[in-house]
């Protein structure tokens, strides 16, 4: 125990005011001790759990190979609802990968502490998203083995890309974008994976540790470059999130379909995607916190500023939600103003919009209160609803804009099938598979990054 | 032959003062394990990184090879007359070329960041030798003091 310990135990208080960010005192071997404590010790509930989502992961398996050995048509959308569950779910879990962007990329350039705690756990749930958000897209051409087609590559087909579409923007951005995530969280597991290299029990972890670790020393040499990458990493990846999700709306926005034709898509999207994304977070976190111990890590602290970014986004998403009307209303558009006036919150699938309104609008106003931002339980619920509340409305946004078209005659109502459904909660299940070897086999608290930021605390406070 | 003298403190402090004092002895070849950057020092030893330097011609570079692909594609190998619209959209091809420059940058980076460090390494003198007692300092924080010899350039020699 190093001779500061009692004052490092006082110090990690925000310091613009409110709660601490940090309640751990001790040296920082200690620090280090604990936060790999959960990766050696043994986690009996760990099996059921990996065997559970492993289980609904070989479910995803099959139903994509029903899909691509029979057809595309086992899922339930045809003419004129060509998009249905494969975009829904697509555009949803790109947008719950957002939030884990911005709080590791944004947040970092903003220097905000409460970031350091959840900033891994938020990225590793990024990459997972992003992951199953491919696989839609992928399956959704029928012919997933052709995907590769979506790539400008010299072949004697003499046929490229179409790049005046945004479809090939799309390919690109999502690529970028998890290659991104991939190379910016990876930088950042570095040096924590380099002390779990150090203080493994067995020779056997301590190889496997010091092969991912690439070698990493911590000499000066290092950090010089290291901090220098990381920053710009979190420089680019700023930007780069915002255009991910600008460009999924773009594959709305640019079409001329009455509902999808609006030029507040991509700001609407992109708040909507870290408004989802912050809930998912919470989801992940909450339980993990719990079963972990590690209250005096992820702090109440936490709970609140999240929360209070759950409001912020939510009222963004209101404010669209109002001025959508609006806009169809001041356009004159007979389509327009049927499909968004009257078809949405009166039509067939009107309890989808006030089901939406319900779960992002209103739900979340509870968040007003302290005592619901720093409950975890009631946090928790509300974290669900506003999933919920999110998945819906890019189930209105798609379906009611697509099912009643510029014919009568052509008008449909889309149901999904239960394929349609298996691989929703497929993808549910290979999202936590993934989430859980996460946090069995990697350091899931950043351990450096947290030493350097209660040093600098410990500093501030005593100057 | 004794190459080298390496030292652990138990606090950045204690580090940072030998540190000082040894620069102060006419010291140059000095190096630090730490489990995080300790900022005066990363700052006293270096002045900045050239990994700034090279996202940035590697993020031009990314724009414009995006760009360039873009319009040889569909302006010379595959012509798609769409309404009459001009085959050279500049506005069209802005998204892709935004993310080229950031695709080549970051990897660029990444790989630029371990090559500067002169990593991946598996295997290094100072680590193996108390590999099998101690962690070295990268991760344990500042434990107790020791001397060993290692044979690096890092070392200090007067």
């Amino acid at each position: 125990v190093t001779a500061d310990a009692p004052a490092l135990a006082l110090l990690h208080e925000e310091p613009t005011g409110g709660e601490p960010v940090l309640m751990r005192g001790g040296s920082d071997l200690q620090l280090t001790d604990e936060l790999l404590a959960p990766l050696w010790r043994r986690w009996p509930w760990f099996r059921y759990a990996i065997g559970i989502t492993g289980l609904g992961t070989v479910v995803l398996l099959a139903a994509l190979t029903y899909t691509v050995t029979t057809g595309i048509g086992l899922w339930g959308n045809n003419i004129p609802v060509a998009w249905a569950f494969a975009i829904i779910n697509f555009v949803w879990w790109i947008g719950i990968g957002h939030a884990g962007t911005f709080i590791s990329a944004i947040l970092l350039l903003f220097e905000v502490h409460w970031r350091t705690s959840i900033n891994r756990f938020a990225e590793a749930m990024t990459l997972f998203a992003v992951v199953q958000a491919g696989l839609f897209p992928i399956f959704h051409m029928g012919r997933a083995w052709f995907a590769y087609w979506l790539i400008p590559y010299p072949s004697e087909m003499g046929v490229w890309p179409q790049f005046r579409s945004s479809l090939p923007w799309d390919v690109v951005a999502v690529t970028t974008y998890l290659t991104v995530s991939v190379l910016f969280w990876y930088a950042g597991l570095l040096p924590d994976l380099a002390a779990a290299r150090d203080r493994a029990p067995t020779l056997f972890r301590r190889r496997i540790y010091g092969l991912f670790a690439l070698g990493w020393r911590g000499e000066l040499g290092h950090w010089r470059h290291y901090r220098i990458a990381y920053l710009v990493l979190g420089g680019l990846a700023t930007p780069l999130v915002l255009s991910v999700h600008t460009n999924v709306s773009f594959d709305f926005a640019i079409a001329q379909l009455p509902g999808w034709h609006s030029s507040i898509f991509p700001p609407y999207f992109v708040a909507g995607a870290i408004y989802s994304g912050f809930a998912m977070v919470l989801q992940l976190m909450i339980p993990a916190r719990e079963v972990f111990g590690l209250k005096d890590v992820i702090t109440r602290n936490h709970l609140d500023n999240m929360a209070k970014m759950l409001l912020v986004t939510g009222w963004v998403v209101t404010y669209t939600y109002m001025v959508e009307p609006f806009m169809a209303w001041w356009s004159n558009d007979a389509y327009e103003i049927y499909d968004v006036l009257v078809d949405r919150p009166t039509g067939p699938y009107a309890f989808v919009y006030w089901g939406v309104v319900f779960c992002n609008c209103i739900a979340v106003q509870a968040l007003w209160l302290k005592r619901w931002r720093v409950s975890p339980g009631r946090l928790f619920v509300v974290a669900c609803i506003i999933q919920l509340g999110m998945w819906s409305e890019r189930f209105m946004l798609i379906i009611t804009s697509l099912h009643a078209d510029f014919l009568p005659s052509s008008w449909r109502i889309y149901v999904p099938s239960w394929i349609d459904w298996t691989i929703l909660g497929g993808t549910v299940c290979f999202f936590l598979f993934l989430f859980l070897l996460f946090l069995r086999y990697v350091p899931f608290i950043p351990i450096s990054e947290l030493k350097e930021m209660r040093r600098q605390l410990a500093r501030r406070r005593h100057a | 032959m004794l190459s080298g003298v390496v030292a652990e403190f138990e606090t950045p402090e204690a580090l940072e003062g030998a540190y000082e004092a040894l620069t102060r002895q006419g010291y140059t070849r000095l190096d630090a394990w730490t489990p995080y950057p300790v900022r005066s020092l990363v700052k006293a030893g270096f002045d900045g990184s050239i990994v700034a330097w090279i996202m940035l011609v590697a993020g031009l570079a990314g724009g414009a090879l995006g760009y360039l692909i873009q319009l040889w594609v569909n302006v010379r190998a595959f012509r798609i007359n769409v309404g009459g619209r001009p085959l050279d959209s500049a506005p069209a091809f802005i998204p892709i070329t935004f993310e080229s420059a950031v695709l080549l940058s970051a990897v660029t980076g990444f790989i630029a960041m371990l090559a500067l460090s002169r990593l991946p390494r598996l295997h290094h003198r100072c680590s193996r030798s108390r590999a099998s007692s101690a962690p070295p300092s990268t991760a344990s924080g500042w434990a107790s003091t020791r001397r060993i010899r290692c044979s690096t350039r890092a070392s200090a020699r007067p």
